[in-house]
Parts: C-alpha cells; structure tokens; sequence
C-alpha cells in the first residue's frame, strides 16, 4: 500500500496539482517506460505509450480511490491496457518482445547498462518463456510491483505468480548460462 | 595480472560483473570458481533483469513529456474548476457557508450533532461543519491545528464504535483520522519551526492515542509487534532481492495485523494497509519526521 508521503501527493495530484502531478511521474516514469520497451520492443513505440500513458493518468487521478490499491499497481493497469490496445489496433497475432536485431535507432537512443551480447541473450531469453511468465516478469522486476499486486492485476492467485517468476527465472538461468548452471 | 587470475579469487559480486559485461562467460567462471555455481545460477537471472530495466531514453524526452503532462494538468484544472469557481463565486461560497453554519447550529442540530457517532444519521451533519470550519480557515496554522483536533475527536468516536464492536464503523474512522493527520502534517512543514513542532508534538500524541485505542479494540498491542516485523524499510535492490531468494517473496508471508501503529507524519513502511487502518511506526519515527519537517522548511526558504 502506498506510504502517507505517496499519499499526500497523491491527494494533490488527485486535485490536478502540477507540482504533484510531477513528483508522480518523475517516481514512474522509468518504469513505466522500461515495461513498455520490453513489451512492444521497439523505443519509439515505447515512447508514445508512454506519452499516451502520462496523459490517461492526468485524465484519470481525479476518479482514483485511495485505499483501493497501490497507486503504482494502478497505474500499470493502465499501462497493460494501453499495450493491449495497441495490439489490437495492430491486429497482432502475437506478443512481440524481443527487440529486432536493427533496432538501431532503439540502441542509440537509450543507455543500456549491460554488455550487448549479454543484454541479447537476456532478451532472447525473455522472449522464449511463456507469455504469463513474461507479464509477471516484467511487473516484478521492471515496474517493481509484489507478487500480491501482480495477482490483482492478472487476477491470479499470489502463489501462481510466485511459480510463474520461478520458472521464468529458472529458464533465464539455463539460457544465461548456455547450460552451464542447469547442472548447478 | 589476467582476468582469469583476478577471478580465481573473485567474490561473487566481481564474477556476477564479469559475466553481466561480457569479459568472461558463465563456464569460464565455474571453471575458476566451481564452489559459486548454485549462488550464481540464483543471483543471475535477476541481476541481469535489474540492469537491463535500468535502460532510459533520452533525457530530452523524458524533459519535454514532463512539460506537458504538467500542462496538460494545469490546462484540465482550469477547464474543470477555474469556470466554476471564479473569485467572486469563492466568496460568495464562503459567505454562504457561514450562512450556513450559523443557521445549524443555532438550530440545535449542529448541537446534537457533536456527540453523534459514524453510524448515526446526524453524523454527515457533524462532518459537514468541520468541513465548513475549515473552508473559513484560512491560516495554514489554524487549518492544521483543526485537522488535529478532528483527527482528535476521530479517536474518541473510534473508542466509542469499539465499545459498540461496530469493526466497519472503527475501520472508516481510523481512516479519516489518518485522513486528518495526513492533511496536518502537510500543514505543518509550511509553518516556522516553532509551529510546526508543536503541531507535530500534538499529532503525534494522537497518534499514540489512536494505537492505544486499536490495541484496546484488538487486545493486543500492535506498536512493539509491528515494529519487529517490519523493521526498516530497506529499499536495496540487492537486500530486497536477496531475501526473496528463489523468487519467493517474503512479503507475502509477513503478518499484518488489523490495526497497526502508525507512522503519522512522513516516514511509514512501505506496506502500510490503508483500507484497514493500519500502519506503523518505529522508534525513529518521530526523529525522521523531524528531519523531513527540517528538509520540507529549509525547501521553502
């Protein structure tokens, strides 16, 4: 649940408080960001869901309530909308996760703190894990929610999410590791 | 010296580097150190996630999106109140209001209202002069200090839905006692520091006083436990993913209690349960809050 000094901003931002309105995107925008680029996987897109994703929030605080849930879970709730709009306005077949290997303008844009070829084989890995296990990973470890929050927004239970993030990381593992560690 | 000889002595932090950047491979490390594999093939995975969600574009995006969006709250707030509550119709609202209150409580309504209880249907009146009291308030000292003395009575009306055993009743009201406390201690780092000591003094006396009377209600006493169990709260990605181990977190098996202690003014866990009145403080709770109020007046000179 969000702290009182999250909250307080929160009562601000809820009455349009610019000022607010900004410490709440400047606490939520790389994740938010981030689990946008790792969903649709390509940096401009990411940016404009983002876009779009800050200015629904401005829209929608007036009518967010308090106590309900955490304001970050809410917030990702919009963001998973948003994603899944935009496939279907794309008439995607499918979820698309890894970054295509020209994306260079994606590259240039951004500041990766991992070594290319690793940060390859992490997305190569991510992309070959199941799509639920790929959600809860990115909501866990991109957008920094619990597993209890995670639950609420996939509407499943918290142990489900807990054995989804475990196999998921388990496969990492294995992928990283070029089956090395499967024997560990 | 070579990698390869670094390595043969390398702690695993410095092995979890090498391979994150790419200067040696996960083999090439077990070759070196075969006693890391198990906390290797733990720690990897999440390592390599944590960095790679660290990746931000441009910092001129992220600029030029902030202006807007505050912009866009700016231009939304005067669309939605700006039209309705023009200078002139403030004033008029005020004036009304006075109207308003007079009239009740000369009536005997407002009378029989101030002993009413959540659940009694003169209860939204009670509320309602509150609300009108503190419309006519216009010194941020004067507003906080009335948001304390509801948070005050809030704590009475809770003692009183306790002895009822009316829980629904106890848990909304322990929220708009937060509710009030948050508002004052907002208030509060607005005023010089003499001000906002004693209006912190005074909240966070109510404070004790609303854990006290949870704990009556629960018959336990929340403050010492909560404390144990939470503890700070360590936002390190290391320690936060180190617990969790597996992937299983241990948030999820950490007891809550139904009424917490609370920290009232700035520093709460961060799984502070707001739908059930919940929350907690520690033995530094009112030093940090102390020190925010310093921070929060140093800012605004």
């Amino acid at each position: 649940m969000d702290d009182p000094e999250v909250r307080r901003t929160i009562k601000r931002a809820k009455k349009l408080d610019p000022e607010a309105i900004g410490v709440l995107y400047d606490q939520n925008f790389a994740a938010i960001y981030n689990y946008f680029r790792h969903r649709v996987g390509d940096a401009m897109l990411a940016e404009d869901l983002t876009s779009q994703l800050f200015l629904k929030m401005v829209h929608a605080l007036p009518e967010f309530r308090l106590g309900e849930a955490p304001f970050r879970s809410w917030l990702f709730g919009i963001a998973r909308n948003l994603v899944a709009d935009h496939f279907r306005k794309e008439k995607a077949t499918a979820v698309l996760f890894l970054d295509e290997m020209g994306d260079t303008i994606g590259a240039q844009r951004e500041t990766v703190l991992l070594n290319t070829e690793v940060e390859v084989v992490v997305k190569q890995a991510i992309s070959e894990i199941t799509s639920e296990q790929r959600e809860v990973v990115l909501l866990r470890f991109f957008a920094d929610l619990t597993h209890q929050e995670i639950a609420g927004l996939l509407g499943k239970t918290e142990a489900s999410v807990k054995m989804l993030q475990k196999r998921a990381l388990e496969s990492l593992a294995k992928k990283l590791g070029g089956g090395v560690l499967v024997d560990q | 010296m070579s990698i390869n000889d670094r390595l043969s002595n390398a702690t695993l932090e410095e092995c979890l580097e090498a391979i994150l950047t790419g200067r040696i491979t996960v083999g090439e490390c077990l070759t070196l150190r075969p006693d890391l594999g198990s906390e290797i093939a733990r720690r990897l995975p999440e390592e390599a996630l944590a960095r790679l969600s660290d990746a931000e574009p441009l910092p001129a995006f992220r600029e030029s999106l902030r202006k807007s969006v505050m912009a866009e709250a700016t231009n939304l707030r005067l669309a939605t109140t700006g039209k309705r509550f023009g200078f002139f119709r403030v004033r008029a609202v005020r004036v009304a209001l006075v109207a308003a209150v007079l009239t009740v409580l000369l009536s005997g309504i407002g009378l029989a209202s101030t002993s009413s209880l959540p659940n009694s249907p003169l209860y939204p009146v009670k509320l309602a002069i509150e609300r009108a009291r503190l419309a006519l308030e216009r010194e941020p000292k004067g507003r906080a200090r009335l948001h304390v003395d509801y948070a005050k009575k809030r704590i009475e009306e809770i003692k009183a839905l306790g002895v009822k055993g009316d829980r629904r009743a106890v848990e909304s009201t322990v929220n708009r006692a937060e509710d009030e406390l948050d508002e004052a201690a907002a208030l509060a780092g607005k005023l010089e520091r003499k001000e906002s000591d004693e209006i912190v003094a005074e909240a966070e006396d109510v404070e004790r006083e609303k854990r006290k009377a949870l704990g009556e209600i629960e018959g336990e006493k929340p403050e010492v436990e909560q404390d144990k169990e939470t503890g700070p709260d360590d936002k390190s990605e290391g320690s936060k993913r180190e617990k969790e181990g597996d992937g299983i977190d241990s948030d999820a098996n950490r007891p809550v209690a139904p009424f917490g202690g609370g920290s009232l003014i700035n520093n709460p866990p961060a799984d502070e349960k707001i739908e059930t009145g919940s929350s907690s403080t520690g033995g530094a709770a009112s030093s940090t809050s102390e020190d925010k109020a310093e921070e929060q007046r140093e800012e605004d000179d």
